[in-house]
């Protein structure tokens, strides 16, 4: 047996909507190369559609306020080797 | 609150392994066809292949006060009774305890009350109601006091208010000539 070795990537998005409120996406295996023009359309779209919207009283979807890709290494290591 | 969507991702990672993703605020004014551009357009910042989104539609049913669905149960141990009986109780000089009573029986949350409604228009004649409640055996007892010489038949209902939890109930005991 040798060390297992677990590598999770997320990406997580977080939009603010006008109530003051933040909710994040999270989402698993993030492509390495996504570029801030894809965030930028990604951000229009979401205000032009206003396909999510805030969960506390509904409120209007205002803008992504960052983005972050998270890389976690979880190792277990074989101690009987 | 209003009535919520949610979009469920389910996307295939490169490992070929199920991925869910819950985005538990989608406007529920939103189209399929908005969820679904949603849905793609979060796939295509990841590696995984899109499988589908599911449109999961919660309803909130917003309940105004009094507006309970349980049904109390409201008893009473006896429905009705006669002038002659209740007379024969009320001139015996028993004690307050035995004076003609009836227990009803409630395991709502609501407050009871209680109304007569009799044909007289001779105020001097009156039958007293009062109502006694033991929280602590949740039964309520009804008593019937007074000169019970007013119009006959006479009714008395016992109501329970409806609440957030239980419906409105009511009981009636007549007496009767």
């Amino acid at each position: 047996m040798a060390d297992i070795r677990t590598i999770t990537n997320q990406l997580k998005i977080e939009n603010y909507f006008v109530d003051g409120d933040t909710r994040t996406i999270t989402l698993k295996n993030p492509r390495a190369n996504i570029t801030s023009e894809e965030i930028q359309t990604l951000n229009t779209w979401l205000q032009n559609t206003n396909a999510i919207v805030g969960d506390k009283m509904g409120a209007t979807f205002g803008k992504i306020t960052k983005v972050t890709t998270v890389s976690q290494t979880k190792i277990d290591l074989d101690l009987n080797s | 609150m209003a009535d919520r969507v949610d979009v469920k991702l389910t996307a295939i990672t490169p490992l070929g392994v199920k991925s869910t993703t819950n985005i538990n605020y989608a406007n529920p004014e939103a189209t399929n066809s908005t969820l679904k551009a949603l849905a793609q357009r979060l796939n295509q910042l990841t590696q995984n292949t899109y499988s589908q989104s599911d449109k999961v539609e919660t309803t909130n049913l917003d309940f105004a006060p009094g507006g309970g669905i349980e049904t109390p149960t409201l008893t009473l141990a006896a429905t009705s009774e006669t002038v002659a009986s209740l007379k024969t109780k009320l001139n015996t000089g028993a004690a307050f305890a035995a004076f003609p009573a009836t227990t009803i029986t409630y395991d709502g949350d609501g407050q009871l009350s209680a109304s007569l409604t009799y044909d007289s228009t001779d105020s001097s004649k009156f039958l007293g109601v009062s109502i006694m409640h033991d929280s602590s055996r949740n039964t309520t007892s009804l008593i019937v006091a007074g000169k019970a010489d007013c119009a006959f038949p006479c009714t008395i209902t016992i109501r329970a208010a409806a609440t957030d939890t239980y419906k409105a109930a009511e009981v009636t005991y007549t007496i009767t000539e």
